[in-house]
């Protein structure tokens, strides 16, 4: 087991050598990666990227479990959050994996040569901060150079022997963003890549991790339904879902905070980490939500009414962040009116129960008509993750997937 | 301890960053948790090797930039010793438009701070600058990571909500981006409220910083706040008075400005000038600083919430929701989403009513927003505010006893200005006595039964109902006060001619004490159009220099007074010193409000009207100018765009000196008024007889008719027709090609075009080949109307 150390309670980005937590995932992630890529999706907040930049952290610092040692996993964390096309995607990936010369080697001037016999440019300055592609002229092929740069890496990293994880976070927020602006074909040209090309690539070694706030799911089926997108570029990539702090974990995380300086009685400490897990599902997010105004409005002290006054500020006080309301936005924004309309029926009813509830006889409590729209809507809240299923003796049941949603629902919606 | 006054004054105003650091710890009343707490923070980032980002959260004046500003000078030993860089963003980073920006205010920030490593960091922005365009973002991430190397970074920015909001959604990804991939970024920022961009799904940074809230001072912090600037003033007579009667005063500021850090310093000046002359020059100032500033930021809200917050401002105190839905005519649902944004927004703040505890009362939040809202609002300006604040401020005695020494001061003194000066001053206390014995008499005013109902119906607009009522209770009402009450009624409904008559019955010393010097002075000047006699106008003219005598000064009463003046001129054909006096009120009232367009559209007017009359350019130069600043205060005036545009034609004929800026100025206005309110004006301007001003114009209007024919087809031909039948001067061969140019353009889409056109063409047969018989070519209703209306030949 580990020893705590001290960490301020924070909801921003965490040193990559003090993400806590998380080593299940870890290894649940990492033997997936042995034979394939991985989509990771959950809601905003959830600590999608600070996992991912733990695992790239252990990898590469030779860290990892023991029993990947002789995989010879390296990893290189990329966030495309921003970037505005192809050129943009493409500068980013060379630039930051300049860094990565030293293990791999990776020799550009396949892509360089490329570049100019394409182009005759004569001076592409190829790594440096010179290098662009967002040339106009350019645009045409990036297909082609983003496979270039791509395979150029993935040359080098057959020769090693290992495994290269590329991690692309928020891609489905990036393609959505060019999606709203009118430039879904780049979109589209950028999914075509790796659906095409993955399998190639993962031939040589290179794994890819797809992650996001959003499904790419949400992504494609707009596409599908927009533009009758007929891809499947996440085909075979396994869907990896992300899970609230265990206990422990939890515990830990609060050992940690406390060591930054908070007042804790001795003979109350446990009983008050039970009681921030309890209210925060073990949400890495809310548990540092709480210490963060344990800090601020009680004065760095905890105790059991503490905790409880912050949980209520963080559920009832206009003046905390909206932190559940993302639940609503997500439907609003990503989801027609009728769906959106469906689902936030649906949620109502089911935060008003405790237990699952099966389908049929939500059926018959829910003013929706058509069966198969109500089914699907129940698919969709599934797998954006407001909910989790059952399947008992070919039944479905379902459940909002976390108390303190279901709570704030009941009390702030439905 | 301080060495001069000076820099007392700006010690929590806007230049926060050029005060002693052991100043501003020394001041640190209230705040010295948040201090600790930031502290803390970054003793974190050193010692830990965590990160933080934080987002303080207060409104102006709340010392945000004293905080950073102490956060900044704690951390001087972790820069020396290289465990941390600091980036420290000046107050107001301003045209920061992306990420790319942002980077460059980093590298400005350390190139400003750190004076060692200046030169190296000079010389790669200049690298930078030679970087193609789309290298240059990484770069510059480049640049800032090498110089950090393996050191936290902490950016200190304030209004950070702002600049988020500047950089849009798609920058504020790279910049996170950047944060997740870059391991030791941490950002201490400040924002006076917490928008979307830290709280929508949507948004980079959703729930990315920690909040902390600054809190207001309570009463006693602001005691202590103010014994410490005393101190540092080196004020032992002000230390001792806040330890006695202070006290009570501090008690009056404390309810007025809700421990605010900036309004105390500034009310601060008043503590101590109690000895000291000019009470109101530093309230003035400070306040019309603070307006613009806070216009600014009104501005961007969408406009219920514009609406809802000047209704609360000027409500004075706690409004109901019920009530606020009523006044503003917006709908519950809707009301109750826009309240809680603006709570969120802290722009106002809701208070559970002790009365009924399910109710909920709102109210503005900040007291520099609402006392801004009032400056612009109050019929009399900042005047007014500054004389509210005496009345509540200082009793009856103190304020009389003011009065004595102000006057004693003014007989010794010299100098002119100040004499000015004083003389402001004396007024001040005196209507700040006469308003707090207008305040009883306001009260007996309401507690009277009858009164009360009488205030409710007036309220309500219902005047006819309000004199009956008066009527009637006439008999319990004495009879000064029903003169009164029956006068205001006059002006209310617009009766002025009764208005007038009945005033005229008053003693002169009845309108003083009851301050209506003013009214009847406006009841004259709404009588203008029908009261023509020179008499009437040198008695107007008494009435208007009785009320400034009065104290009755405003910027309402100068700007009547200037129409008033300028309207005799005209009228009796008095000599131009009439004039110049009416634009001296005029003036007058835009010192009193300079941000009242219609001070200056009615100013210009008169200008220009004198300009024609002389034949000369010289004030309609200034029209012109006034009729642009006015533009400049609200683009949106429908009215100064007629009178502008009307101006324009008519200075093309007066043979005043044409400026081709002048028409350009007015065409960029014009151009950015909505397309609705453009078809309005077209409407006038098709009846304004000037080639001229259609033929500068058409560009513009060639686009607005083919943008709706329907509501714009009748503007051409009339226009066409309007300048065809002005008899000021007769067309040339090159004016009638344009008009033909025009109505051959649109006559497809305009049949009567096709008229106009055959018109233009008898006019030129006519007028300019001199062959009269052209008109005989006309079918008889053509040529009718070309004879009456165009020739202007008496029909036969
Ligand atoms: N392993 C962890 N250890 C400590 N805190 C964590 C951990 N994971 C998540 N958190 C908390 O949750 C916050 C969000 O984590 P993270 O940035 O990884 O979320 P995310 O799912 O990537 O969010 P987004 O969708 O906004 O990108 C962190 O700032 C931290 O407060
Ligand atoms: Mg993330």
């Amino acid at each position: 087991m580990q020893t705590p150390f001290p960490l301020l309670p924070t909801i921003g980005t965490i040193p990559e050598n003090q993400i806590t937590g998380r080593e299940q995932d870890i290894v649940k992630l990492l033997r997936l990666l042995r034979s394939q890529s991985v989509s990771v999706e959950e809601m905003r907040r959830m600590g999608k990227s600070l996992l991912l930049l733990k695992l790239a952290y252990l990898c590469n610092s030779n860290l990892q479990p023991e029993e990947f040692k002789q995989d010879n996993f390296k990893a290189k964390y990329f966030s495309f959050q921003g970037k505005q096309n192809l050129g943009e995607v493409i500068n980013l990936l060379i630039n930051e994996l300049k860094d990565f010369k030293e293990w791999h080697q990776i020799d550009f001037s396949k892509t360089y040569n490329f570049i100019k016999d394409i182009f005759s440019v004569p001076e592409v300055e190829i790594g440096g901060a010179k290098f662009s592609l967002n040339l106009p002229e350019y645009k045409k092929s990036w297909k082609d150079i983003f496979f270039k740069t791509l395979e150029d890496i993935a040359d080098t990293q057959a020769k090693t022997n290992g495994k290269l994880i590329l991690i692309f976070d928020e891609l489905p927020i990036m393609l959505w963003e060019w999606y709203k602006e009118g430039k879904h074909e780049e979109a589209i040209e950028l999914l075509d890549i790796l659906r095409e090309r993955r399998q190639v690539l993962e031939k040589k070694g290179i794994r890819f991790i797809y992650c996001g706030s959003i499904g790419i799911k949400v992504v494609l089926n707009t596409f599908r339904k927009d533009f009758k997108y007929t891809g499947e570029p996440t085909n075979e990539m396994e869907e990896f879902s992300l899970k609230p702090f265990s206990e422990n974990e939890s515990d830990f995380l609060c050992e940690c905070f406390i060591l930054s300086g908070f007042n804790v009685a001795a003979d109350e400490k446990q009983l008050c980490l039970k009681k921030v897990y309890g209210l925060s599902n073990g949400l890495p997010f809310y548990i540092s939500t709480i210490f963060n105004l344990l800090q601020t409005e009680f004065d760095y002290n905890i105790t059991m009414n503490n905790i409880e006054a912050a949980y209520e500020l963080i559920i009832n006080d206009t003046k905390q962040h909206k932190a559940f309301k993302q639940l609503i936005d997500r439907l609003e924004i990503y989801y027609p009116k009728d769906k959106k309309d469906e689902m936030m029926q649906i949620l109502n009813i089911l935060s008003k129960e405790d237990h699952f509830i099966e389908e049929e006889l939500l059926y018959t409590k829910i003013d929706i008509d058509n069966n198969d729209s109500l089914k699907q809507s129940l698919y969709t809240l599934l797998s954006d993750h407001y909910l989790i299923r059952q399947v008992i003796e070919g039944k479905r049941y379902y459940k909002f997937k976390y108390q303190i949603f279901k709570e704030w629902w009941k009390v702030n919606i439905a | 301890m301080v060495e001069s006054q000076h820099s007392i004054n700006t010690i929590l105003s806007f230049g926060a960053k050029s005060v002693k650091p052991e100043i501003l710890e020394q001041l640190l009343v209230g705040r010295s948790p948040a201090a600790n707490y930031l502290f803390k923070s970054v003793e974190g980032i050193v010692k830990n090797g965590n990160n933080q980002q934080i987002l303080v959260i207060g409104q102006r004046g709340m010392g945000k930039t004293h905080l950073l500003r102490v956060l900044y000078h704690r951390c001087q030993s972790y820069i020396k010793n290289d465990q941390l860089v600091v980036a420290y963003f000046a107050e107001e980073e301003y045209g920061v438009a992306n990420y790319f920006d942002f980077l460059i205010r980093i590298l400005y920030a350390l190139i400003r701070w750190e004076d060692i490593d200046k030169n190296t960091l000079e010389s790669k922005l200049e690298e930078l600058q030679d970087t193609n365009i789309p290298g240059q973002v990484s770069f510059a991430e480049r640049i800032i990571e090498d110089y950090i190397a393996d050191k936290p970074l902490l950016i200190l920015a304030e209004n950070f909500g702002d600049i988020l909001n500047a950089i849009g959604t798609q920058e504020q990804g790279k910049l996170r981006a950047w944060m997740y991939q870059d391991k030791r970024i941490n950002i201490i920022a400040t924002s006076q409220s917490i928008s979307d961009d830290f709280d929508k799904e949507d948004r980079p940074f959703y729930g990315f910083f920690n909040l902390y809230y600054l809190k207001s001072l309570t009463y006693k912090d602001s005691l202590l706040f103010l014994t410490s600037l005393a101190e540092l003033d080196d004020r032992p007579d002000v230390v001792e008075h806040l330890k006695n009667k202070g006290k009570a005063q501090v008690k009056a500021i404390y309810e007025l400005v809700k421990g605010n850090h900036r309004l105390l310093v500034t009310f601060y000046e008043f503590l101590k000038s109690d000895t000291l002359a000019k009470l109101s020059n530093h309230f003035i100032k400070t306040i019309n600083d603070l307006k613009p500033y806070y216009e600014t930021y009104i501005r961007y809200l969408p406009p219920q919430q514009q609406k809802i917050i000047r209704y609360i401002a000027l409500s004075r105190k706690p409004q109901q929701g019920t009530i606020i839905s009523k006044n503003c005519f917006i709908d519950q649902k809707s009301l109750s989403k826009q309240l809680s944004e603006l709570v969120r927004k802290r722009l106002i703040e809701a208070i559970t009513d002790q009365t009924d505890k399910r109710n909920k009362l709102y109210d503005i939040n900040e007291p520099l927003l609402r006392i801004s809202i009032e400056v612009g609002e109050h019929k009399e300006g900042i005047t007014a505010l500054f004389i509210d604040f005496l009345a509540i401020y200082y009793d009856e005695n103190e304020l009389t006893d003011k009065k004595l020494k102000f006057s004693d001061l003014l007989e010794k003194c010299e100098s002119s200005i100040e004499k000015k000066e004083f003389q402001y001053e004396i007024q001040a206390i005196e209507k700040a006595l006469s308003l707090k014995r207008y305040e009883t008499l306001e009260n007996t005013f309401i507690s009277s039964e009858i009164l009360n109902i009488l205030f409710e119906v007036v309220k309500q607009k219902k005047y006819k109902e309000a004199f009956s009522i008066l009527e009637r209770e006439k008999h319990n009402i004495d009879k000064l006060n029903y003169s009164n009450i029956l006068f205001r009624l006059y002006m209310l409904n617009e009766q002025y001619l009764e208005a007038k008559n009945l005033f005229l019955k008053f003693s002169d010393e009845f309108v003083e004490k009851k301050r209506l010097f003013a009214l009847g002075a406006l009841s004259f000047s709404q009588l203008v159009k029908t009261e023509n006699s020179e008499s009437f106008y040198l008695k107007g003219i008494e009435i208007f220099e009785k009320a400034e005598k009065n104290g009755e000064g405003s910027e309402y009463l100068y700007l009547a007074w200037g129409n008033f003046l300028a309207q005799f001129a005209t009228i009796f054909r008095k000599d131009e010193d009439l004039f110049f006096e009416s634009f001296s009120k005029f003036e007058k009232a835009i010192e009193y409000n300079s941000m009242n367009e219609n001070i200056y559209i009615e100013l210009a007017q008169w200008q220009f009207g004198l300009s024609i009359r002389q034949k000369d350019s010289k004030f309609s130069i200034k029209a012109f100018e006034n009729f642009e600043a006015a533009s400049d205060i609200n683009p949106k005036n429908i009215r100064l765009f007629k009178l502008w545009g009307g101006a324009l034609g008519f200075s093309s004929d007066y043979n005043i000196k044409d400026d081709s800026n002048r028409l350009k100025n007015f065409k960029g206005k014009f151009k950015l008024l909505s397309f609705k309110d453009r078809v309005s004006i077209w409407k006038i301007f098709s009846n304004v007889p000037y080639l001229y001003l259609l033929n500068n114009t058409y560009s513009i209007l060639k686009i607005d008719i083919k943008h709706s024919f329907d509501e714009l087809q009748h503007v051409l031909v009339d226009w066409i027709n309007a300048i065809l039948s002005s008899q000021l001067d007769t067309l040339n061969k090159a004016d009638l090609t344009f008009l033909r140019k025009i109505a051959i353009e649109f006559k497809d889409k305009i049949p009567e075009l096709a008229i106009s056109e055959i018109y233009i063409d008898t006019y030129e047969d006519y007028k300019l080949n001199g062959n009269k018989n052209a008109i005989y070519e006309l079918p008889k209703e053509q040529r009718l109307f070309f004879e009456s209306k165009i020739l202007k030949q008496p029909e036969l």
